[in-house]
């Protein structure tokens, strides 16, 4: 019995590479609920990448900084009440 | 994704400290632990792994020149091998998708070229199979809680992942520049 055991350690389980581990957290990180789907987008996009591009973390700090431009300027559902 | 092997056998002969053959048989147990006195033979089957596995068919630890039979190449074999007449060797059993190969690497000659399967087996290495006590011992008590940490992270391939903690780390320190920065301009733009 033990040995079948063994022979199922060997065999069946696959290693998960950093590539795979990376795309699937970043797909957690969208599906998580109350996380920020824009915010993780971006990280999936250009950080959560076993290669990142050489200037990955500027591109991000762009796209963060133009989501929330865009969020600042959004015009607010019921500004004119009151 | 790289194939994958099990290493079910190692044998030696006239190698080392191993004059008659001898094969260990990892089939059963995925998992064996060598316990022995000092000079107990031990060091012997790991460098067999270590023969069997490298490039010039050489160890480490004996170098490439040869000092009266005590280093180098030449050292490989047991003393009392061509006496006997038998013929140095380090054989491996691999098994890959259910199919065994065996393949024998000579431990004599000039040329002591690398088996085709221990030549796969190794391309499919992601860390170093062996980390001798001295690199431990270097890991413990010389190196740095940094460089332990990089150590790990190498040992464990998790090279990419260090990468994007310190992207993100980087990235959190750009935008709260940024947001500091736009802070202090609203801050001029409102100012009376």
């Amino acid at each position: 019995m033990a040995e079948t055991g063994e022979e199922e350690a060997r065999t069946g389980s696959e290693a998960e590479s950093p590539a795979d581990f990376l795309a699937n957290l970043g797909k957690a990180l969208r599906a998580k609920e109350n996380s920020d789907v824009g915010l993780a987008d971006i990280l999936a996009k250009h950080l959560l990448s076993a290669a990142p591009a050489a200037d990955a973390v500027a591109k991000a700090r762009d796209a963060i900084l133009k989501l929330a431009a865009e969020r600042a300027n959004r015009p607010k559902a019921g500004a004119s009440d009151g | 994704m790289a194939d994958r092997y099990f290493l079910q056998s190692l044998g030696l002969t006239g190698f080392r400290a191993y004059l008659q053959p001898k094969t260990f048989d990892f089939s059963k147990k995925r998992c064996l632990a060598i316990f022995a006195p000092n000079g107990g033979d031990k060091s012997s089957v790991i460098d067999a792994l270590e023969f069997v596995f490298s490039k010039e068919g050489t160890l480490e630890r004996l170098g490439q020149r040869a000092i009266n039979n005590q280093a180098g190449p030449v050292a490989l074999a047991h003393n009392l091998a061509e006496e006997a007449k038998l013929a140095p060797a380090v054989t491996i059993g691999v098994v890959s998708n259910k199919a065994v190969t065996t393949a024998s690497r000579s431990a004599t000659g000039a040329k002591r070229p690398i088996t085709a399967v221990a030549l796969a087996v190794s391309a499919s290495f992601v860390v170093s199979p062996i980390i001798r006590g001295h690199a431990l011992r270097a890991f413990v008590e010389v190196h740095t809680p940094e460089q332990r940490y990089t150590d790990v992270g190498n040992w464990l391939q998790l090279g990419p992942l260090v990468e994007v903690q310190k992207s993100i780390r980087a990235l959190r320190m750009q935008v709260k520049a940024a947001a500091e920065d736009e802070t202090v301009q609203m801050h001029w733009y409102h100012r009376p």
